[in-house]
């Protein structure tokens, strides 16, 4: 291409033919650089944690000051509705002695941190198999704490509705084997 | 990102780290707090053990005691001081616990130095009326509450 061809017009006013670009006629910097702000955004994605991290702490704290070291130890039978009361004591770790409708349950933590011991009766006034194992607990007791620190501490549950001759049957057996520090569980929660 | 020059401190820890100390809050959180109550049972004296001893009578007749007991019915409950009684009936399913309350209180005047009171209940009476009144007699100030299992 001669030079003739590529400028035109005269010396006040040249007019240059364009060449073989791509360019736009008008610069649009300021569009261009919003589109490259764009993508290099997208490229440096991160996810703020800080709120997380906010949400989280303020969950601990709210478990922890939450948390007790007592009254978990009892598994609740969905039967039973725990008599509500307000003069409690903190409840302490004995021997669970659950009585559920006709049936009594037993159970209690292995000295030997083994599978806890558990036994079921029937509820009809003599309970043998309760009082085979009260009189084995009371004689791992014995030779654990000696037979004069032997309190003979259970925790009794039961349903608010029972007959207290349910209750009462078991209380029977519980003296009868020396097991005379009955603590029965209250719920102290909304108790008048 | 610390490499990079970036001031911001690495959060992935933390998140780690209240991640598992919530799992284990959350199973070990004790979603029922409960309490108890210690019964004492009520002592019956032994036969002999009421009976004087022929060989060493006693210098002086033993004071009388006076007995406090509260019987429980489906229908009514009797507060009973030695021989005399005092009923308070059962009005569509709930007692007068204020008429209770002043009884017991009553009782708490007449008596200061006893602290022992011997709760009885028929056969039908449900384990959650006895709670009831046990606590009724521990707000009254009678921490000595015998339950008579008989």
């Amino acid at each position: 291409m001669s030079e003739n061809e590529k400028v035109k017009g005269n010396m006040n006013r040249l007019v240059q033919v364009p060449g073989n670009h791509i360019h736009p006629q008008f610069d649009m910097a300021h569009t261009r650089h919003l589109i490259g702000h764009r993508k290099a955004k997208k490229k440096s994605f991160t996810l703020n944690l800080a709120p997380m991290v906010d949400m989280f702490s303020i969950l601990v704290i709210y478990l922890i000051m939450n948390f007790s070291s007592t009254g978990e130890i009892f598994f609740v039978s969905k039967d039973i509705i725990i008599p509500k009361a307000s003069k409690g004591q903190p409840l302490q770790s004995f021997p669970l002695i659950s009585v559920v409708k006709e049936k009594v349950m037993f159970d209690a933590e292995n000295a030997d941190g083994g599978e806890s011991l558990y036994v079921e009766d029937i509820n009809e006034g003599q309970l043998p198999k309760l009082r085979k194992m009260l009189q084995a607990m009371r004689k791992i007791e014995r030779q654990i704490g000696g037979e004069k620190n032997f309190r003979g501490q259970v925790n009794l549950q039961a349903d608010e509705k029972t007959p207290i001759e349910e209750v009462k049957k078991v209380m029977r057996v519980l003296v009868d084997e020396g097991w005379t520090g009955i603590n029965f569980i209250i719920d102290p929660s909304s108790a008048s | 990102m610390a490499a990079g020059g970036s001031n911001e401190p690495n959060l992935t820890p933390f998140i780690d780290l209240f991640s598992v100390l919530i799992c284990f809050l959350l199973m070990t959180a004790a979603w029922i707090q409960l309490e108890s109550v210690s019964v004492q049972v009520e002592k019956v004296p032994a036969p002999n053990e009421a009976a004087t001893d022929p060989l060493n009578p006693p210098d002086k007749p033993p004071l009388k005691k006076t007995k406090l007991t509260v019987f429980m019915y489906p229908v009514k409950i009797v507060l009973l001081e030695d021989e005399v009684e005092t009923s308070f009936p059962n009005v569509s399913g709930s007692w007068d616990v204020t008429a209770l309350r002043i009884k017991l209180a009553d009782w708490r005047n007449k008596f200061p130095e006893k602290k022992d009171v011997i709760l009885s209940s028929e056969a039908q009476v449900t384990y959650g009326q006895l709670i009831k009144m046990y606590d009724l007699l521990i707000q009254s100030d009678w921490p000595e509450v015998g339950i008579n299992p008989n």
